[in-house]
């Protein structure tokens, strides 16, 4: 093993892998408002949001730990900064992209539910007042 | 010869990857600190007013664009053509930080419609957006 595809494979996992957790704490602090409006109940929504973070790091950390065994050998320095550029790109792209999914599902799901909801409001009111 | 020219063509390269890395990172911060800095007061308003779910929601607006455009910036950072003399590594250069500033800007444009329509949607919204408030129907 070439000493560049060493450098590159530590470079890669370390910036992936803080990439990744970074990314998942701020989504833990700042979208524990959006499971607590949907089950009032604090604690269990603590506990929700500590396993979907949970889920998100083994799929992600496991993810980019994968992709590295997919991997041509390297020869030198200037095709590996390029290279390892646009891998950790690939990386930071599909989480972007999974977190506008998961903000686009979110807001789907709220808009259907309520609906849904209202619906069975109309229903009661209509049968109650027959 | 022959090597001299090869460590031209590779330095010229190394001098296009110092150049293009942190201007693209720094347009990005910039950007994206410029947007989701006035965001905030979009969110606000759509929110009426509840300052932790606006400061929330315009966080999570932030990671999303940042991701993104930081992945972009790195995706398209390989120089693939010839880079032998400064000519051709200004013109690579400018090839990509130019398209690197228009895909910028639209995402910026996109992320503006987002707050326009969350602001319309609020505003002409008279259903109750949290469960408790259907609570007090029954």
């Amino acid at each position: 093993m070439s000493t560049y595809f060493v450098i590159s494979i530590i470079v890669y996992f370390t910036c992936s892998a803080f990439i990744t957790i970074y990314v998942g704490k701020l989504c833990f602090k700042h979208g524990k408002h959006y499971l607590l409006e949907e089950l009032q109940d604090e604690s269990l929504s603590y506990k929700i949001n500590q396993l979907l973070l949970l889920g998100y790091y083994l799929l992600n950390l496991g993810y980019v730990t994968i992709m590295i065994s997919q991997w041509p050998s390297i020869s030198d320095g200037y095709t590996m900064i390029g290279f390892v550029a646009s891998k950790i790109g690939r990386i930071v792209i599909t989480l972007g992209c999974m977190h506008y999914v998961n903000m686009l599902s979110i807001y789907l799901y709220k808009k259907f539910n309520h609906q849904k909801k209202i619906s069975n409001h109309g229903n009661k009111f209509s049968s109650a007042s027959v | 010869m022959e090597t001299n020219l090869v460590a031209h063509q590779s330095s010229m390269m190394l001098v296009a990857y110092v150049i293009y890395l942190p201007i693209s990172l720094l347009l990005t911060y910039y950007v994206a600190k410029t947007l989701f800095k006035n965001g905030l007061t979009f969110m606000l308003d759509i929110f009426h007013g509840k300052t932790d779910i606006a400061h929330s929601t315009n966080k999570l607006f932030e990671v999303g664009f940042y991701l993104l455009n930081i992945g972009f910036a790195l995706l398209i950072l390989q120089i693939n053509d010839i880079c032998a003399t400064e000519q051709q590594m200004i013109e690579i250069l400018s090839v990509k930080i130019g398209g690197f500033s228009i895909y910028l800007g639209i995402m910026l444009f996109f992320n503006m419609y987002l707050f326009f329509r969350g602001r319309k949607a609020s505003r002409t919204n008279i259903k109750p957006i949290f469960p408790s408030d259907e609570n007090s129907i029954e």
